[in-house]
């Protein structure tokens, strides 16, 4: 094996020998040429026109080849930055939790007659458990009390009475629930509860304050001031 | 910034072929002259001259400047080969090499001893009838240093057939050098 590698090493070197010596005789030829006045082109003009002309529209070729070859590396290079954005975008949306929950956000459609209240979902999020306990509005205008209760999962619904017979309702759901409240011919007021953005739906005496804590929308809804709903809204606590 | 850069090599480029020809032409033209004995044909014969340096321009450029008298003379002959082999229909084939004689050209042949047994002389004569094709392709490959994908477009064969060119040269060589010919043209 060994014997035989070289063996084509000195091959190459005889085939490599020839060759030089080939090209010292085209040399040679070269040579003789330039000193041989004998021979001339009658036709030189002629010759260098469609010579150069064609060196000419080479040029040409070369350059819109070159363009094109060029176009098409740009429009693939875009084509993979573009892709490479979207995947990251993509991966930011699914993997980072603080912007996950600066999505949750309120949204209320208002609409003719009825408003439709609901978190936001994003439904990778875990909330922590001691947000499923119940919270429960410490403070409420005189006379109140406990009417009807509903505790489910992710829904509470308790009716207060004072012996006017008026009714306080509050509620809360969490992200997964949704609920209607009626807000035909009402005004919307912004207000904040305890540094949380909430709205109050008015009309006449009766008053609906829908607010967000934690992950929950909170709704209180009766015939009481502004002012009175809320501190109930304040006082809502675990 | 890459179209100006782009723009200036294919003026570089047009530059460098317009000066081969300008400093050349005339010479070249001789050659083709003495070759064809006819005007016209010695005009084809350069403007094949220049498609096939066009061709391989890449490959040309890189050719030190001391050679490149010698590779023009080399692409006259090529080119007037070529116009030969359209005139007469008379081309060369390299399919028609047969594998059972390139099989025997890993031979038992001694190509040190052969190297150093023969002389420059010995070599001439035993390369000077070989297919002309086959005499491009070593200089080519040796001496303007060509690499295949370039040689066999400025010969117009496939790529891998170069490697066949190069085989079959040596067992030519190394017979015609041993004193047995294979009777080549």
């Amino acid at each position: 094996m060994v014997k035989n590698s070289f063996n084509d090493e000195y091959g190459e070197l005889l085939l490599r020998k020839a060759a030089i010596l080939l090209c010292e005789e085209d040399e040679k030829i070269y040579d003789k040429l330039q000193n041989d006045e004998s021979i001339f082109n009658p036709n030189q003009e002629e010759l260098d026109e469609k010579i150069l002309g064609m060196i000419k529209i080479y040029e040409k070729k070369e350059k819109k080849r070159r363009n094109r070859i060029r176009l098409r590396k740009i429009t693939s290079r875009a084509a993979i930055f573009i892709s490479i954005i979207m995947i990251s975008l993509a991966i930011t949306f699914t993997t980072v939790e603080a912007f996950r929950i600066t999505v949750l956000n309120l949204i209320i459609e208002q609409g003719k007659k009825y408003s439709l209240i609901s978190l936001s979902e994003n439904d990778n999020i875990d909330l922590p458990k001691e947000l499923y306990g119940i919270y429960y509005p410490y403070y409420l205008p005189d006379g109140y009390k406990i009417k009807n209760t509903f505790v489910s999962d992710g829904l509470v619904e308790i009716t207060f009475v004072n012996i006017n017979n008026d009714v306080i309702n509050y509620s809360y759901f969490d992200k997964n629930a949704k609920t209607g409240i009626d807000t035909e011919n009402t005004i919307e007021t912004k207000v904040l509860i305890n540094g949380l953005e909430g709205s109050i739906f008015s009309k006449d005496e009766h008053r609906i304050l829908v607010f967000r804590l934690e992950n929950n929308l909170f709704i209180i809804e009766g015939n009481i001031t502004q002012e009175e709903i809320i501190k109930v809204g304040e006082n809502i606590k675990k | 910034m890459i179209a100006i850069i782009a723009a200036i090599m294919d003026e570089d480029e047009r530059n460098f072929i317009e000066e081969l020809y300008i400093k050349h032409n005339k010479y070249m033209w001789k050659y083709a002259m003495l070759l064809t004995k006819n005007k016209d044909e010695a005009d084809e014969v350069i403007q094949i001259s220049f498609e096939n340096i066009i061709r391989s321009i890449n490959a040309v450029k890189k050719i030190n400047c001391c050679k490149i008298n010698s590779y023009l003379v080399s692409i006259v002959r090529n080119s007037y080969n070529t116009l030969l082999a359209k005139k007469y229909k008379d081309r060369e084939n390299i399919e028609y090499i047969d594998i059972r004689e390139l099989a025997d050209a890993v031979s038992n042949d001694d190509y040190e001893s052969m190297l150093e047994r023969s002389s420059s002389s010995d070599i001439m004569i035993a390369i000077e009838n070989m297919p002309e094709k086959y005499k491009m392709v070593l200089k080519l490959k040796y001496v303007y240093e060509f690499d295949d994908e370039h040689i066999a477009e400025a010969i117009g064969v496939k790529t891998n057939s170069i490697r066949m060119y190069k085989t079959r040269a040596l067992r030519i060589l190394a017979d015609r050098l041993k004193g047995c010919g294979y009777g080549e043209k």
